[in-house]
């Protein structure tokens, strides 16, 4: 049997670690289920239209997955993604960072000398570009 | 007497409006038209550098003919480690070496007349570094979003001051400058022709330059929208084992995006880098900017998809012209001298015009043009 001194502190432990820990995990639940999957940006620019495509993967507050281009043969690794409530960030060709707003991902991209690429991304369930 | 003022008058005020926006706008647009000015003159030779620079392994001297691309491509790989392959290979002229960029980030400078490896580079070029940061500063000062606003704001500002210093120069029409005039009357002058001559220029430089950063007016002069791209075609993977030994090479391939796109120049052969990828064979034009891309299977040899710019919206043809014009790639070096010297007069025009203002003689020297 553990001394009565040795269920409070697993008491406080758990007071002082576990419930922020399952709050976190809770708060950003939501977000990470909706973001599971595949989103799509439509981008304008040098005369033509083409996407950025995501291929999220969820767990926890993690965020991984690939970034592609509609108009490049690569698939760029997700690195440093985290899902904290509604925003997500992470580094992919760039880095980006983003609200969930309804069926809405709101994001920007980070470029160099702190220039600002912004896109709306939105749920894809096909294989479209 | 009289009479005669009163009719000068109106056109007196029109004048001095024009004048009154002409010298603050300058003002105002100066520093950044100078910068602009500059670092345009630098990146009008862009395509030129690397061999200006390094001569003894971007040009080559011809011997017969070049040796198939495909022998060349097998001779490389073979020296290579394991693990590093060609991913892309950037052809040239009869005189020029051809760069086959690695996929562990090295660029080999190739004769394509014996297969020599002229010179191996390691990582981007730091010419290539200098022309991005000069790039950077010609389109955003280094300051981001912001920067590209003041820089767009100056464009557009700089139109209305060729305008506006043509009405100007209408007055006097100077078209020399007269040396032994005063230092002042002389920068007066330079002012004058300075921006006469190069009316045209920095009209063009200006537009295009404005047309680059908002596309949207481009595609409404030209009536069209812009090119709804496609998603890259992908080879047949099933056919991956049935061609193995027997998919084709890259004479092979060449050949069948010649037959799909005849007259057009290769200059880029994009080699894949998936399973699933296609081979990229990209071609100059048609016309005299931009260019077209053929898709080839890598198991069968199959042109997956050619995107022939003579039938892409106009839209998207429009853009090439555009960024053409801006950068004076139409027609190589005479162009590209051109528009630097233009750049240049831009800043000479800028430098003299805040001298003008700065000894007022705009407003106290009726001698030397008011």
């Amino acid at each position: 049997m553990p001394s009565p001194k040795l269920k409070v502190i697993s008491v406080i432990l758990a007071t002082i670690f576990l419930i922020p820990l399952a709050s976190a995990l809770l708060y950003s639940a939501p977000a990470a289920q909706q973001l599971q999957g595949r989103w799509v940006a439509e981008v304008k620019g040098d005369g033509r239209t083409f996407s950025f495509i995501f291929n999220f993967k969820t767990s926890g507050s993690t965020l991984t997955g690939t970034v592609e281009l509609s108009t490049r043969d690569d698939e760029f690794p997700i690195k440093n993604g985290k899902i904290e409530g509604n925003n997500v960030s992470f580094m992919a060709f760039g880095d980006w960072t983003g609200t969930l707003e309804g069926n809405e991902l709101k994001l920007t991209r980070g470029l160099d000398y702190g220039k600002k690429q912004q896109m709306i991304a939105h749920r894809s369930n096909g294989d479209q570009k | 007497m009289e009479t005669k003022s009163s009719v000068s008058t109106p056109k007196m005020t029109l004048r001095r409006f024009w004048l009154w926006l002409h010298r603050y706008l300058g003002l105002i647009a100066a520093v950044f038209l100078v910068i602009a000015g500059l670092s345009g003159s630098i990146l009008a030779f862009a395509p030129d550098y690397g061999v200006w620079l390094h001569p003894s392994f971007w040009r080559v001297t011809p011997r017969g003919s070049p040796l198939p691309e495909q022998e060349l491509l097998e001779r490389i790989q073979r020296q290579l480690d394991a693990g590093a392959r060609v991913e892309q290979i950037d052809l040239s002229d009869a005189q020029g070496s051809q760069a086959f960029l690695l996929t562990d980030g090295r660029t080999l400078f190739i004769n394509p007349y014996d297969g020599e490896i002229l010179h191996v580079r390691n990582g981007p070029s730091a010419t290539n570094g200098f022309l991005l940061a000069v790039h950077e500063l010609h389109v955003g000062l280094f300051a981001g979003n912001i920067g590209e606003w003041i820089v767009d704001g100056a464009t557009a500002a700089s139109l209305l001051l060729v305008c506006t210093g043509l009405y100007l120069w209408w007055d006097k029409k100077r078209l020399n400058i007269k040396w032994t005039a005063t230092w002042r009357r002389i920068i007066w002058d330079v002012h004058n022709i300075s921006g006469l001559y190069g009316f045209a220029l920095f009209f063009i430089l200006a537009a295009s330059g404005l047309l680059v950063a908002f596309e949207t007016p481009l595609y409404w002069m030209v009536r069209s929208q812009p090119w709804d791209t496609p998603a890259l075609p992908h080879s047949d993977v099933s056919q991956a084992a049935a061609q193995s030994g027997h998919a084709p090479d890259l004479n092979e391939l060449m050949r069948a995006a010649d037959r799909a796109l005849p007259g057009a120049s290769t200059y880029q052969i994009v080699l894949p880098k998936y399973p699933r990828s296609a081979v990229q064979i990209l071609k100059r034009g048609p016309g005299l900017a931009g260019h077209s891309t053929v898709y080839l299977d890598r198991y069968t040899g199959a042109v997956l998809r050619v995107d022939d710019l003579s039938k892409l919206p106009r839209a998207y043809r429009a853009h090439f012209i555009n960024q053409a014009l801006h950068t004076g790639a139409i027609l190589g070096f005479p162009t590209e001298a051109i528009l630097a010297l233009a750049s240049l007069a831009l800043v000479i025009s800028a430098l003299t015009g805040f001298l003008i203002w700065w000894k007022k003689i705009s407003t106290s020297g009726s001698s030397v043009g008011f």
